[in-house]
């Protein structure tokens, strides 16, 4: 019974995290640090950035990756599907209710001009952060040609970026294995 | 059938995608696109929705696009399935995950990993240009100057110094956009 409170807890501390972060950045890190290392002392900052740095190396969504490794290291299962929940809830009912209003007024011409603009800042925000990745992951002439390459063969549309996302690993580990780590 | 057809896009996007939400625009609008889920511009009106409300990205993407396909349902489904995969690696890995990542051979696919995916968001930028900078049709990469619409391009080169400038919230640049575009279009 005791744990199944834990549990209700874990799930409310990472719906307020899926309910203020944007995006699942280290936005979340201040909430979970005040919720779940100061309030309630379930776990410690050491403990907490470890399990966030390990979600970006895992593949899908960074923030249910951190609250499902958050949750499994304090209730093992149990506790990393009441974290994941928590993180996603907030999401799925925010946006369902935009995907209905949106659905009935989307058409409206205020709503249509209103994305135009709306477009066109979308495209600044991409290219700003298109940026600043650029410059921490492009770093030698190989690193630029697989970026190269994956872009145009996506562009094109000559290959699927899943089939180019597995070549590009692949590649990375064939040509940097003996210098990365030494 | 169908269903499973459509959560099985969303476990492919959960297990291949590496690098949070920005890294799987370009793999879920390849698929959204081409199996017809969204057309190029409703797409990168969900780009908006997604960056400016409440949530990580890619459950924000999922839940909308499962929404219009299956309704609630497809909402709540295709939100789960696009976590199951990571969920799955982070609960079997757990303990040997950091030892798993300092090991030399994944450090060197994280490297090239990393740099195509820059090649991904860069076709991200390419396609969301096609649509945003042009008049009623989409530019076409073949002649790209042809119907290119040179407000959108100042509008454009405005917003990306101030953003460049100060990074603030992307829903504040979203809002102004949306309140300027009123005015201008």
């Amino acid at each position: 019974m005791k744990v199944f409170k834990y549990l209700v807890k874990l799930y409310i501390i990472f719906f307020k995290v899926g309910l203020f972060t944007i995006g699942g950045g280290y936005a979340m890190l201040p909430i979970v640090e005040r919720e779940l290392v100061e309030e309630s002392k379930l776990s410690t900052m050491e403990s907490v950035m470890e399990s966030y740095s390990l979600a970006q190396t895992l593949p899908g969504v960074i923030a249910s990756n951190a609250a499902a490794l958050i949750g499994f290291k304090l209730f093992g299962i149990p506790g990393a599907i009441a974290s994941a929940l928590g993180v996603i809830t907030p999401s799925i009912g925010i946006i369902t209710v935009i995907a209905m209003v949106f659905r009935k007024f989307g058409h409206l011409d205020v709503v249509q001009n209103a994305f135009i603009g709306i477009r066109i800042v979308v495209l600044a925000l991409l290219f700003d952060s298109f940026m600043r990745l650029f410059k921490v992951a492009v770093f030698d002439k190989k690193t630029f040609a697989v970026a190269m390459v994956s872009f145009v063969l996506v562009l094109m549309n000559w290959a699927s970026p899943i089939l180019i996302l597995i070549i590009g690993a692949l590649f990375g580990f064939y040509v940097y294995r003996e210098r990365v780590g030494s | 059938m169908r269903l499973l057809a459509f959560l099985f896009e969303f476990f492919k996007i959960g297990l291949f995608t590496y690098g949070g939400g920005l890294a799987m625009i370009p793999i879920l609008r390849d698929i959204a696109v081409n199996k017809e889920w969204l057309s190029e511009s409703h797409f990168t009106d969900l780009i908006a929705i997604s960056q400016s409300t409440p949530g990580p990205i890619a459950i924000n993407m999922a839940t909308y696009i499962g929404y219009r396909e299956f309704s609630f349902l497809g909402a709540i489904l295709a939100s789960l399935t696009i976590i199951a995969p990571a969920f799955v690696l982070a609960i079997i890995l757990g303990k040997f995950l950091s030892k798993f990542n300092r090991h030399p051979f994944v450090q060197a696919a994280f490297v090239g990993l990393k740099a195509t995916i820059i090649g991904l968001i860069a076709t991200s930028v390419v396609q969301v240009a096609l649509v945003s900078l042009y008049g009623n049709e989409p530019g076409r990469l073949i002649r790209p100057w042809e119907g290119l619409d040179l407000k959108a391009v100042a509008f454009m080169l405005v917003f990306y110094f101030i953003i460049r400038k100060y990074q603030k919230h992307p829903l504040i640049y979203i809002t102004i956009g949306g309140i300027a575009s009123l005015f201008i279009w």
